[in-house]
């Protein structure tokens, strides 16, 4: 059962560059395929299903599964509280950086 | 892509936000540069379906001979409409898998027009008041369906409002018919492609672009 994720949550899973793509790219398009998701990101399928996973399980993302034609097809969309997270941790990233005037917390 | 970038003691620097800033904007960057149509190619269709319509109504009420005419309109419709669509594909980059999918269903939808209009036109077998009507009800099934798949609510809305105007219009005057149900088609197309264009135009800015 997914669950929400928390601040602490999110730094240590946004650490990985695997999952910060992910999570980059479902930021930038509404929804992504499995396929779509390898050629951005650029990993092997063993190691993206397995973050996919770990952010799935932390309540960051979910999955649809269906059929495209004969072929099945998992696509993926960040959840609200996903973006919230990933908002916040951009923010963050840009506060270290000088570039916002307020940090969180 | 490896996780090598994870530091051991879990502490970001200066540097490495830096870094992860330039990753997060190049990863959005390259899911941005995928297929996107913006409701462009939906905005092309409704403006090439507008014209034929126009014809159609030009063969109905000024006394044309409708065969050949008819044939060459909706041929044209399909062959403009196609050329544009996958000129703005080529323009945009490569499909993704659901890009794919929502264009080989605008291919299956726009076919079955063309045949139906182009078939009822040619064997009589529906009366000329009742064309716009039923294509009307194809239009709305296909968009409703495809849209309710696809989870875009205002398209679906949209179907579902063609959908549910047929049995009204087939029920009202065929005068009524015929004008409501071509500018329901066509308006569809546009407000369709129109939805689609802000939706992604306001997802653009959102991402600062």
């Amino acid at each position: 059962m997914p669950r929400k994720a928390t601040s602490d949550d999110l730094d240590a899973l946004l650490l990985s560059r695997v999952r910060l793509g992910i999570m980059s790219a479902l930021a930038a398009d509404d929804e992504l395929d499995f396929a779509a998701l390898k050629e951005v990101i650029e990993t092997t399928d063993g190691n993206l299903g397995a973050h996919l996973r770990r952010l799935e399980d932390a309540g960051m993302i979910r999955a649809r599964k269906r059929f495209i034609g004969r072929k099945p097809n998992t696509s993926y969309r960040i959840t609200a509280g996903g973006r919230e997270a990933f908002q916040g941790y951009i923010e963050d990233l840009a506060t270290l950086l000088g570039l916002k005037g307020k940090g969180k917390g | 892509m490896t996780d090598q970038a994870e530091p051991s003691d879990g502490r970001t620097d200066t540097a490495e936000a830096a870094e992860a800033l330039s990753f997060v904007r190049g990863v959005m960057d390259r899911t941005q540069q995928r297929v996107e149509d913006g409701g462009g190619v939906m905005i092309w269709w409704g403006a090439l379906t507008a014209l034929a319509v126009a014809a159609t109504w030009g063969v109905a009420f000024l006394g044309w001979p409708s065969g050949p005419i008819m044939w060459g309109v909706w041929i044209g419709h399909n062959v403009l409409g196609w050329a544009g669509t996958l000129w703005a594909v080529r323009r945009s980059g490569a499909l993704s898998p659901v890009g794919r999918q929502d264009l080989a269903t605008f291919a299956v939808f726009t076919v079955a027009i063309w045949c139906f209009m182009v078939g009822a036109f040619g064997s009589g077998a529906v009366e000329g008041w009742a064309l716009f009507t039923l294509a009307q009800l194809l239009i709305g099934m296909v968009m409703a369906f495809s849209a309710i798949l696809e989870r875009k609510v205002s398209l679906a809305v949209i179907g579902l409002v063609l959908i549910a105007t047929v049995p009204v219009l087939l029920m009202a005057s065929p005068k009524w018919a015929w004008i409501g149900s071509s500018v329901l088609c066509t308006g569809a197309m546009l407000v369709g492609g129109v939805i689609a264009a802000l939706i992604w135009r306001k997802r653009r800015a959102a991402q600062g672009d």
